[in-house]
């Protein structure tokens, strides 16, 4: 497993960033920078500079070629849902389970299942409340250091 | 009852998730502002306008969604009153200074002096603006204003409201024929946004041809779009 290279920033990802900047605020305030991308081609990019302290990413984020097939080659629920490749990406980088953090509107099985498989957090946008229980317990302690 | 289509449940669920991105929005900044987490008067005001426009945008989604269910706009031919052109299209426009300045998309009104007039229900025909200036902002490309002009044709006595900006993505002409049908969204604004209802440009349609006009929409090359929308005067 990587270590964590650059601890102040966390990254976000999400199409409809104007409606997550009550989020940038709230990590600003915790001390965090915030790298946002609006896609999985540019999210993935952003990985491959850094292990991030953590990544937050919308299941529900456009996809473009050439990752549409990678991601469809992954099975039918990362066709429909680009932001669980972004989250395996990460993993595969090196990023630990308490490092990935998905979220969506609606909570769907086939995701659920996945999310299992591949060891992220899985949320449910709609509770500004809720999400920042899981982001402070996402940024209380950094799971790569000894 | 009749049981509902895959078209109506699959609308829902992206209805669904049009309204509460931006609701959560809302209820992110308010739970920020109570508990202290944005400093500075000028970004607390920031970040209120920004969730006012935030809960504006979904009262738009919400009314598309009642025009759907009614088949109408619910209002009667004696309800028709006369609109004034430029005053309708600034009132339409203001709803998205927000959400524009973020994204760098002005919206201008060219001939603000003329006072064309047309009679009809200013409360669909903005909701048609509405509709039109949301997909320039959510789709338009960054940094390149909205030019919106209005006149009276002197051959067909018809108003006139053109809308022309840039995608960010250009428009396919295949899916030029059928925007505006619903449930559809064009490849381009699937690019930017990955979900949504494909319901707000079915309501213009349906609201333009219900006041008797026509709603004609072109792409061209670098991402040029423009609507041309046009309204008989009532006169």
């Amino acid at each position: 497993m990587a270590k964590t290279t650059d601890s102040k920033t966390v990254v976000l990802v999400d199409d409809e960033l104007h409606n997550m900047s009550w989020m940038v605020d709230y990590l600003s305030s915790r001390g965090l920078r915030t790298l946002t991308a609006s896609n999985a081609n540019d999210a993935v990019a952003i990985l491959e500079q850094e292990i991030y302290r953590a990544i937050i990413v919308d299941l529900n984020i456009p996809i473009m070629d050439p990752l549409t097939n990678t991601a469809l080659a992954k099975g039918d629920v990362y066709g429909r849902f680009p932001g669980l490749y972004v989250a395996f990406h990460a993993r595969n980088k090196g990023y630990r389970d308490r490092q990935v953090v998905i979220y969506s509107v609606h909570r769907d099985a086939a995701v659920s299942e996945e999310v299992a498989r591949l060891g992220c957090t899985y949320i449910i946008k709609g509770r500004p409340k809720e999400i920042k229980l899981e982001l402070d317990a996402v940024v209380s302690f950094d799971p790569t250091l000894p | 009852m009749s049981t509902p289509t895959n078209l109506d449940l699959t609308l829902l669920a992206n209805f669904v998730h049009q309204v509460v991105n931006p609701l959560n929005g809302v209820a992110g900044t308010l739970d920020n502002l109570a508990h202290g987490v944005i400093d500075g008067e000028e970004r607390r005001l920031q970040r209120l306008n920004a969730a006012r426009a935030q809960l504006e945008q979904c009262i738009t989604l919400i009314r598309n969604l009642a025009f759907l269910a009614q088949g109408s706009g619910g209002v009667a031919d004696h309800d028709q009153r006369k609109i004034v052109l430029p005053q309708v299209i600034i009132e339409s426009a203001m709803f998205f200074q927000e959400d524009g300045k973020s994204k760098k998309i002005e919206i201008n009104l060219l001939d603000r002096a003329t006072q064309n007039t047309i009679k009809g229900h200013p409360e669909l025909i903005r909701q048609v603006l509405m509709n039109i200036f949301d997909n320039f902002i959510k789709y338009g490309k960054r940094g390149v204003p909205v030019e919106v002009n209005q006149r009276i044709q002197r051959s067909t006595g018809m108003a006139l409201i053109e809308i022309k900006g840039l995608s960010a993505y250009p428009v396919d002409q295949e899916d030029l024929d059928q925007i505006g049908n619903l449930g559809f969204r064009g490849k381009n604004a699937k690019k930017l946004v990955a979900s949504g209802s494909g319901l707000g440009m079915y309501i213009c349609r349906k609201i333009i041809e219900g006041e008797g006009g026509s709603l004609h929409m072109e792409a061209g090359a670098q991402g040029k779009v423009l609507f041309l929308i046009k309204l008989p005067t009532g006169e």
